[in-house]
């Protein structure tokens, strides 16, 4: 029963895997049984054997290119997973300036952006604007040709336009009963279309 | 009575590739994207991987299969190891990992050697009237030994590799296959007395192991 519980440490013993204090108590058994001890010198034979008789292999010289090849190939594929780092597409001398580098290029990119030679004026914005300009100056004119001409009848422009929000107000309870007015009166009296157009002329010199 | 010859020195204990100091900071590196240090990595562990993929398989081809698409797999899931210091465990379960999904069904087997194979590796020995030293050094010894370990049942062949091949510490083992010291230790000391019987089962008392049992 000493011998089997002893046996079954002797690996770990050859090992150098026992405490010192295990490894005491073994010595102290193997100097006094003879089998045990020989226990311990076949498996010690065993081992050396072992270790004799097999071969190591070497690593082919082209696996890393292999790997390497397949690391950069599936960082490609979006959405691998694949930590796709830029310090990968860099040589090899400035891969440990990568941060730096990308930190200077995005810099460069954002000063350019934002530099006024890029503020241009847009050609088709401005075409826009001229257009809508003139669009303007038109109507100007058409509500000037407007008012100067007697207003329509009341039911006539109700009937045509019932939102219609320009000089019409009809009022059946007023007490002139066909009294019509322009809703511009009062800024007409104060010059108030000929303000609109100075105004207007500004906002355009502004735009 | 010699125990302490036959005592393995801790010198002949696997040295680690690098000092824990620098395996940290390389694969931190790594983990950055610094290809060049995880090459540094590839360098220091894939001769051990390797041989440990082909003493488990005993087939160069699967080694090296197995071995690249591990170091491929390793630095995609990098920032999945949180203690840098576990990168040699870390790398050889990803490798083992590897090896069954390779053969998915049935973990990898040795072709076993069948009873007339067996009884000719025998006589061959024993006819050609080698002394043991010649035994040792000769190709049917290491044809031998490589089918014992084949012929081991897996959860020991695992840690009869790592123990007598590659002399890792039991520590570094149960880090490896993901067992209890305890279990380690038990089945390291199963599979080496069980290799032990086996190579004298072919190779007959001539060999000088006595029988004790």
């Amino acid at each position: 029963m000493e011998c089997l519980t002893f046996r079954e440490s002797l690996i770990a013993y050859l090992d150098d895997e026992v405490t010192e204090k295990e490894s005491e108590l073994i010595e102290g058994h193997l100097h006094c049984c003879s089998s045990c001890a020989a226990e311990l010198q076949s498996l010690s034979v065993s081992y050396r054997m072992l270790n004799d008789a097999l071969e190591t292999i070497d690593v082919s010289p082209e696996m890393w290119p292999r790997i390497e090849a397949a690391i950069r190939r599936r960082a490609e594929v979006p959405g691998s997973g694949w930590r796709s780092s830029p310090a990968l597409w860099l040589p090899p001398p400035l891969r440990p300036w990568a941060a730096s580098l990308i930190a200077v290029a995005l810099l460069a990119v954002s000063a350019w952006l934002l530099s006024p030679a890029l503020q241009k004026p847009d050609p088709q914005l401005e075409e826009l604007r001229q257009q809508l300009s003139t669009m303007v100056e038109e109507m100007d004119q058409q509500d000037t040709l407007r008012h100067s001409m007697p207003p329509p009848s009341d039911q006539d422009e109700y009937d045509s336009n019932p939102f219609a929000p320009q000089h019409v107000v009809y009022n059946p309870f007023h007490a002139s009963g066909t009294e019509t007015r322009s809703l511009f009166a009062g800024a007409e009296g104060r010059g108030g279309t000929t303000d609109f157009r100075v105004d207007e002329s500004e906002a355009k010199e502004t735009r | 009575m010699g125990s302490t010859l036959a005592r393995r020195s801790s010198q002949t204990r696997q040295k680690d590739a690098f000092s824990e100091q620098h395996l940290e900071a390389l694969v931190a590196r790594a983990k950055s994207g610094d290809l060049a240090a995880f090459q540094e990595l590839y360098r220091g562990y894939a001769r051990k991987i390797m041989n440990y993929i082909y003493r488990l398989t005993g087939s160069r081809e699967d080694a090296e299969d197995v071995t690249q698409e591990a170091f491929i797999l390793a630095y995609k899931n990098l920032r999945n190891l949180k203690e840098n210091s576990k990168f040699q465990s870390w790398l050889y379960r990803i490798a083992q990992n590897n090896l069954y999904q390779k053969y998915r069904t049935s973990a990898p087997h040795m072709e076993s050697l069948d009873a007339e194979d067996q009884t000719s590796g025998a006589v061959s020995l024993h006819s050609g009237g080698k002394t043991p030293e010649e035994a040792v050094l000769s190709e049917e010894l290491r044809q031998i030994v490589q089918r014992v370990i084949g012929e081991l049942p897996e959860k020991y062949r695992q840690v009869f590799i790592l123990s007598a091949v590659h002399k890792y510490s039991y520590e570094a083992i149960t880090e490896i296959v993901g067992r209890s010291l305890a279990s380690v230790k038990s089945d390291i000391h199963r599979a080496r007395v069980e290799v032990r019987d086996r190579v004298k089962k072919y190779l007959g008392d001539s060999y000088g192991m006595s029988d004790v049992s």
